[in-house]
């Protein structure tokens, strides 16, 4: 009896070190997205630290920014948009949340309301259901993901997959490299921007804002099914909730379904904020990735617009003063880190110039465009120019095609086209003198150096366009971008 | 409900768990209930086929093995044809009915009549050449007296329905099964340890190395024009090795399973790619069908009792035999009688190679030897092998004329990189098969690394333990997309 209760004992201690293992394994050779999307939200929440959570699709991602809304109204919220998210994942996303954190607020984005798909893995349906594991993977097997996996899929054999997501994951192996290991240690690569992703890419397209009128839509689907499951939820559990709809090249579908999610907020007794029908908050030609999505632009005009709106119709609790929200402030340093170490030296023109125009009211730059440039017939180019400030002189360039030089000074623009006398500038960084000789033989010199013409060396003299950033009263980065039917060569001094 | 998923492991473990929670006596009860239970997840409604064949067994065994004394001869013979016809009339119509219309639209295109219509597809239901023969041979077994004929229909049901072997054998014998299922064993964890290593084996060789060796082959045989002759041969040579390890791998789980509840079942792969004939291949390789020809259908016909041609021609229709039994097709049919050819061949050069031998002076079990001979009798076997896989007899054809032309720079090239395979899973199958390359030359040698294993230290153990399962676990091809590339015998 004895040597049985041995072997016993002694098999279960070898079944649970095996489990251990597996375990290990699984953590090692699992995709790191989850992890690094949501791995702050589980930290976070444990301290008690969110107030708000964000819930909505990619627009969300990339449109709502928690470390901006910290920075500037000190609340605190969580960016669990997902890839792909329709409502019916919205709403398990937020069931999933709400087991590890209790929030003040809910901020849910309408997006894809229209969506009349059962299930995730319906053929039919507009996402990818691959996506999910971004939203999902990171949260622990539960009785509450069990639900939400049953609920959201049909097929059951590609449930498993989401319960366990070694079936899937174990045949990276091959691909393993050392943020996988780091997995286990304080190196771990997080997202630390609160689960919100920048884009800072810009659209090459010209587009129009339509508004096509359109009314609601016409019958419930589940989307409105699910919007109302996560507004009864909220209500049930004494959160506050409010419907966005985040900025976008909206058809009329879409237009519908964001009036369809004011009047389901209504009904609930919670505000709406359709960004939609709100005119100017941004530039849908400079502030876009695609048309769907908002570039880090656009993410902070909407943050902004969303920040302003949240003060007035629901405030949170200001925690910028709190110590226990340091980490926080930590988070915001990095972020503003990661922009500054951005606003100079992008490879990629349009790149570069967004991170002009975010940083424009604190820098000085220059902006060169030497004659009969190429660049002139580049669309995108010339309304990124117009987003920065640029006028009548950049439409006599682009017609004439003439050299163009445009100076921003903390915001304040001058700008110069064609050739003709000397001209002088006064910017905080010193006095910058501009002699447009020729449309390629261009003098600017600061402070007087007319010995260091910054816009004429013979290794660049066909650059297309120089950017000239000033810093502490010295050039401080010059970069040249040469064109090739829109594809420019980059150089840099 | 495929070996190689989480629904068997599941129904693997709750069957087990529940077999040595259920009295003694009832286990046969629950164990039928379970393999009745894992079939109809398979076939469905065919599980009523399986039935069917299970009562014409049950009657033809009680009347043909009934005892001299109460019934004649002739009866018991009847009884026993009666049984075998009907089993082997249900198998020929569910396996060979489109193989004998195709035939009949081909005669009559040839004679220029006017052809059949289309046909409807028949099902063909999982395991029933496996299932059938098993049957086969326990009304012959009752027939003969070997063994008593079973009374409780419900045990014989178990023997033909047993779960881990009902999709692809092994073709048990009642004489091995029956005694079991009426005394099962109580639970012992030797014989868990021993099933659940076994099992670990069989998914290395079908997960860890068959399944990456089937993405090359049948890249290659897919488009087998694109390739020069040295991816040829190499094409041909993993097909070979990668029906062995699926065929052995599935065996191996089968075994290991039924080994979990303390059930033995006969071994079904010793080695066979060490053979040193032909003849020794197929005392090696899937001996349960083997044996079972050589018992059920060579010694009838015959055997070697009628002389020396008659043993010839019989060796050729057994092999045909068992070609037809692989499938319902020429290939297969042609594939067995040239392993019959070759037993043939073997016997008539067999003086002539001793004298060979004898003028050389040269040791017949001398290494160099010893290793001509596998080599030989592994290019013979992989040359079948090519009739076996290719779709028809054009593209048989094509790989044996095309596939010994020397491009050895395709070893370095990167080619087989390239034969839609990572790069990174074709490095892994080079110590994969140098691993089953040491164990199976150890277990030829009569060393079972099984037991060295469990002799070690418990600590060595169960580091070897872990590092298996994880091994298994991490590389094995398994999970979304993964079409468990069916076990190839499955649908024989």
């Amino acid at each position: 009896m004895r040597k049985k209760l041995f072997i016993a004992v002694r098999d279960i201690l070898f079944l649970i070190l095996l489990l251990c293992c597996i375990i290990a394994a699984s953590l090692l050779v699992e995709r790191k997205s989850s992890f690094n999307k949501n791995e702050m939200f589980f930290k976070e929440a444990k301290k008690n630290h969110i107030d708000a959570l964000i819930l909505g699709s990619s627009h969300v991602i990339n449109g709502i920014n928690p470390l901006q809304l910290y920075e500037e109204y000190g609340y605190t919220s969580y960016n669990l948009g997902g890839y792909g998210s329709v409502l019916l994942s919205s709403y398990w996303q937020l069931m999933l949340a709400l087991d590890h954190c209790t929030p003040k607020l809910v901020i849910i984005d309408s997006y894809m309301l229209e969506n009349d798909v059962r299930y995730i893995d319906d053929p039919n349906a507009n996402v990818s259901s691959d996506e999910l594991h971004l939203n999902i993977d990171r949260f622990p097997l539960s009785r509450m993901k069990y639900h939400a996996i049953n609920d959201m899929f049909e097929n059951q054999d590609k449930k498993y997959a989401y319960w366990f997501d070694f079936i899937v994951y174990h045949d990276r192996w091959k691909e393993l490299d050392s943020a996988d290991f780091n997995r286990f240690t304080k190196d771990a690569d997080i997202n630390r921007m609160m689960g919100a992703v920048m884009d800072y890419e810009i659209h090459s397209a010209e587009y129009e804002y339509v508004d096509y009128q359109a009314g609601t839509l016409e019958q419930e689907t589940v989307g409105t099914h699910y919007l109302r499951m996560i507004l009864n939820t909220c209500r049930d559990r004494g959160i506050q909730a409010v419907v966005v709809t985040v900025p976008f090249l909206a058809m009329a579908e879409n237009q519908a379904a964001a009036h369809t999610a004011d009047q389901i907020a209504a009904e609930y007794g919670f505000p709406s904020l359709n960004m939609l029908e709100v005119p100017g908050i941004i530039d849908i030609n400079a502030d876009m990735a695609d048309p769907g999505h908002l570039n880090v632009l656009g993410c902070q005009k909407v943050t902004s617009y969303l920040g302003s709106y949240l003060s007035q119709t629901c405030p949170l609790p200001d925690h910028r003063e709190d110590p226990s929200y340091e980490e926080w402030n930590k988070c915001l340093d990095e972020y503003h880190s990661e922009l500054a170490s951005m606003t100079e030296g992008n490879e990629d023109l349009y790149t570069q110039l967004m991170m002009y125009s975010l940083s424009g009211s604190e820098k000085t730059f220059v902006v060169s465009i030497r004659g009969d440039s190429a660049v002139y017939a580049d669309p995108t180019l010339i309304r990124q120019l117009r987003s920065l400030g640029a006028g009548e002189a950049l439409d006599m360039a682009v017609s004439e095609k003439c050299s163009y030089l445009l100076v921003s000074d903390h915001g304040n623009i001058s700008e110069f086209a064609g050739d003709g006398e000397d001209v002088y500038i006064e910017t905080a960084e010193g006095s910058l003198t501009y002699t447009p000789a020729s449309a390629i033989y261009r003098v600017l010199a600061l402070n007087g150096d007319t010995e260091n013409n910054f816009l004429y060396s013979d290794d660049h003299a066909y650059a297309d366009v120089q950017l000239l950033g000033f810093s502490g009263g010295n050039l401080s980065s010059h970069q040249y971008y040469t064109c090739d039917h829109f594809t420019y060569d980059y150089d840099e001094n | 409900m495929q070996f190689v998923s989480l629904s068997f492991l599941l129904f693997l473990l709750i069957t087990i768990s529940i077999y040595f929670i259920v009295p003694k006596k009832f286990r046969y009860l629950w164990l039928l209930i379970a393999s009745w239970g894992f079939y109809y997840k398979l076939s469905g409604n065919l599980l009523l086929m399986l039935l069917a064949v299970t009562v014409i067994s049950y009657i033809s065994g009680l009347l043909s093995g009934s005892s001299a004394k109460t019934t004649s001869e002739g009866k018991r013979k009847g009884a026993l044809i009666t049984g075998i016809v009907l089993l082997v009339l249900n198998l020929g119509y569910f396996k060979y009915t489109g193989f004998l219309l195709e035939i009949v639209k081909s005669i009559q295109s040839a004679l220029g009549l006017e052809g059949l219509g289309e046909i409807a597809e028949i099902i063909l239901p999982v395991g029933i050449s496996f299932y059938t023969f098993q049957a086969i041979g326990y009304i012959i077994d009752c027939y003969r007296g070997t063994i008593a004929p079973e009374k409780n229909f419900f045990r014989l049901s178990l023997f033909i329905s047993f779960f881990p072997q009902i999709t692809s054998g092994p073709i048990e014998r009642a004489g091995n099964m029956l005694p079991q299922f009426k005394n099962l064993a109580d639970f012992s964890h030797d014989n868990m340890r021993d099933g659940l290593l076994l099992m670990m084996w069989g998914y290395f060789q079908k997960i860890i190395i068959a399944d990456r060796l089937a993405v090359l082959v049948n890249t290659v045989y897919s488009s087998y024009k694109d390739y020069p002759g040295t991816v040829l041969f190499l094409a041909t040579v993993f097909y070979s090795l990668e029906i062995y390890l699926d065929f052995a791998g599935y065996s191996n789980i089968a075994i290991g399973s039924a080994k979990i509840m303390g059930i033995d079942i006969m071994k079904n792969f010793e080695q066979p790619y060490l053979s040193e004939s032909v003849a020794e291949f197929w005392r090696r390789w899937h001996i349960s069908l083997s044996s079972w020809l050589r018992d059920y259908l060579y010694i009838p016909l015959g055997g070697n009792r009628k002389g020396y041609v008659r043993k010839l021609i019989n060796i050729c229709i057994v092999f045909a035999i068992s070609g037809l039994w692989h499938g319902a097709a020429w290939t297969f049919v042609f594939w067995g009688f040239l392993h019959g050819l070759y037993q043939v061949a073997g016997i008539l050069l067999k003086p002539a190679r001793e004298k060979l031998l004898h003028a050389l002076n040269a040791d017949s079990n001398s290494f160099s030897l010893k290793l001509i001979r596998i080599i030989i009798t592994f290019l013979l076997v992989n040359i079948g092998w090519i009739f076996f896989k290719a779709p028809d007899f054009k593209v048989s054809m094509y790989m044996l004329k095309n596939m010994w032309t020397i491009t050895p720079w395709v070893l370095f090239d990167k080619t087989l990189f390239n034969l839609g395979l990572p790069e990174a899973d074709v490095r892994l199958l080079i110590p994969a098969l140098i691993v089953l390359t040491i164990v199976d030359i150890l277990n030829y040698k009569g060393i079972s690394v099984r037991k060295k294993i469990t002799k070690r230290a418990l600590c060595l153990r169960w580091i070897t333990y872990i590092l298996a399962v994880l091994f298994i676990l991490i590389c094995g091809v398994w999970g979304p997309g993964y079409n468990a590339a069916s076990f190839i015998y499955s649908s024989f």
